[in-house]
């Protein structure tokens, strides 16, 4: 515990919060719309959570890029500063196992990233929908799990980055390099490839939450048939497999030079 | 320490969301059409923002059924369960409403007339129309709390750092 506190206060010092707040709320506000719309009573039920998710799930998808940065940026400074500040090699050389540094780590930035981002589309959306709060609820759990796994995912990716490279502006710069790139392929992917991108680990969740709630419109190749569930293992499939190996790099290969 | 952390959050947040919620303004105008046989009612709901005064109006849709001057009953309800509107009268009608809470506005119509009929429930904005006043009103306490924390956090600081010149004198 005392290890995770002094990560989270390492990880998040003034001014990286207050920067991921703004950021996040000048990305998301543009996102939710205040619109009026009409719909008969029976089916006004159905029309709220269909808005309300398909505006949560737009949220995500313009979000998605952003935290990914965010959480690669934390996790290579997390990394690679710590050891070129020797802080790291002061760690490990502290009666505590690597898995726990390791679990430390990621849990310090992935979970406050997490409910900040959550918080913040569910700030979002409450302004705008305030009066149906289950319904709200309804939508924002699925939300939830989905930006945790996604960034565990990130996390993953950075951390491998920065465990091999050892230098902070070198992993911070390769692992953004890296997810610009997954940002960038689910762009500019060929008709023919658009059904394999959406299991790329970009769109897997944002194909979880449209097929969760059923929508479409997205601006997504949507002519996939799988189910969500396909789409919710893919997601954690990634997370496990970019958690495992740089856990296993950490705690086997990583070796401290004075 | 906190505090100003705390502060300075609930500020940029406000400061961000101002433009985008005084830039706003609503929809010029929509409409749902519904068939409504004869002394049939049909509850139409209209989710509106705080924005102010908009004019909703009753029309019969004359494509699907060639109705036109259909006597009709219309109930506005707005989302607290008042009643706004109560009244009988022909199509085409319409009425001033204030829209001064967000949530769902019923329009309950009423066919009276001798067949059915297609009746369009519609909203427009046409005047002068103000921010969403619920909005407006959050984003002014998350700037004003934002600011009184972060003057509180300096003025703490300031009685501190006075307080240590004087021991130190």
């Amino acid at each position: 515990m005392e290890l995770f506190k002094a990560e989270l206060g390492k990880s998040w010092r003034r001014p990286t919060l207050e920067l991921t707040i703004a950021l996040l709320a000048l990305i998301g506000a543009g996102t939710i719309t205040d619109d009026v719309y009409l719909s008969s009573l029976d089916r006004l039920d159905k029309e709220l959570f269909r808005r309300i998710s398909y505006t949560t799930v737009v949220s995500f998808q313009q979000l998605e890029l952003l935290m990914g940065l965010l959480c690669s940026i934390l996790a290579s400074l997390s990394f690679a500063r710590d050891y070129e500040q020797g802080l790291l090699q002061t760690l490990m050389s502290l009666p505590i196992s690597r898995t726990r540094l390791f679990l430390a780590k990621l849990l310090a930035i992935v979970v406050p990233l997490t409910v900040v981002s959550w918080v913040y589309i569910g700030f979002f959306l409450g302004l705008n929908y305030y009066f149906v709060p289950i319904t709200l609820l309804k939508v924002l759990l699925p939300i939830l799990f989905t930006i945790f796994v996604t960034l565990v995912f990130y996390f993953g990716i950075a951390s491998i980055i920065s465990i091999k490279i050892k230098k902070t502006l070198p992993s911070v710069i390769t692992s953004s390099m890296i997810v610009m790139a997954l940002f960038i392929l689910q762009l500019s992917s060929p008709a023919s490839l658009e059904g394999y991108i959406t299991y790329t680990p970009y769109l897997a969740p944002i194909m979880y939450l449209a097929r969760t709630f059923n929508l479409r419109y997205l601006n997504v190749p949507i002519d996939v048939h799988q189910p969500a569930w396909i789409f919710m293992g893919l997601m954690i499939l990634y997370a496990l497999a970019f958690t495992v190996i740089p856990h296993l790099i950490f705690t086997r290969y990583f070796e401290v030079r004075e | 320490m906190k505090v100003l952390r705390i502060g300075t959050i609930l500020l940029l947040t406000g400061l961000i969301l101002l433009p985008y919620t005084l830039w706003y303004s609503p929809g010029k105008r929509g409409s749902i059409s519904r068939t409504v046989k004869q002394n049939n009612m049909l509850c139409y709901t209209v989710i509106a923002p705080p924005v102010g005064t908009g004019v909703i109006t009753v029309d019969t849709h004359r494509v699907l059924y060639n109705v036109t001057d259909l006597p009709v009953h219309i109930e506005i309800v707005d989302p607290r369960g008042r009643v706004l509107v109560n009244q009988d009268t022909i199509t085409p009608q319409y009425f001033e409403v204030n829209f001064r809470i967000r949530g769902v506005h019923k329009v309950n119509v009423t066919n009276r007339g001798t067949e059915k009929a297609s009746i369009a429930v519609g909203v427009i904005f046409e005047g002068e129309t103000s921010a969403p006043k619920d909005k407006i009103l959050i984003i002014k306490l998350s700037i004003a709390l934002g600011t009184a924390l972060i003057l509180a956090d300096i003025v703490k600081s300031l009685t501190r750092s006075k307080k240590q010149i004087k021991q130190s004198l």
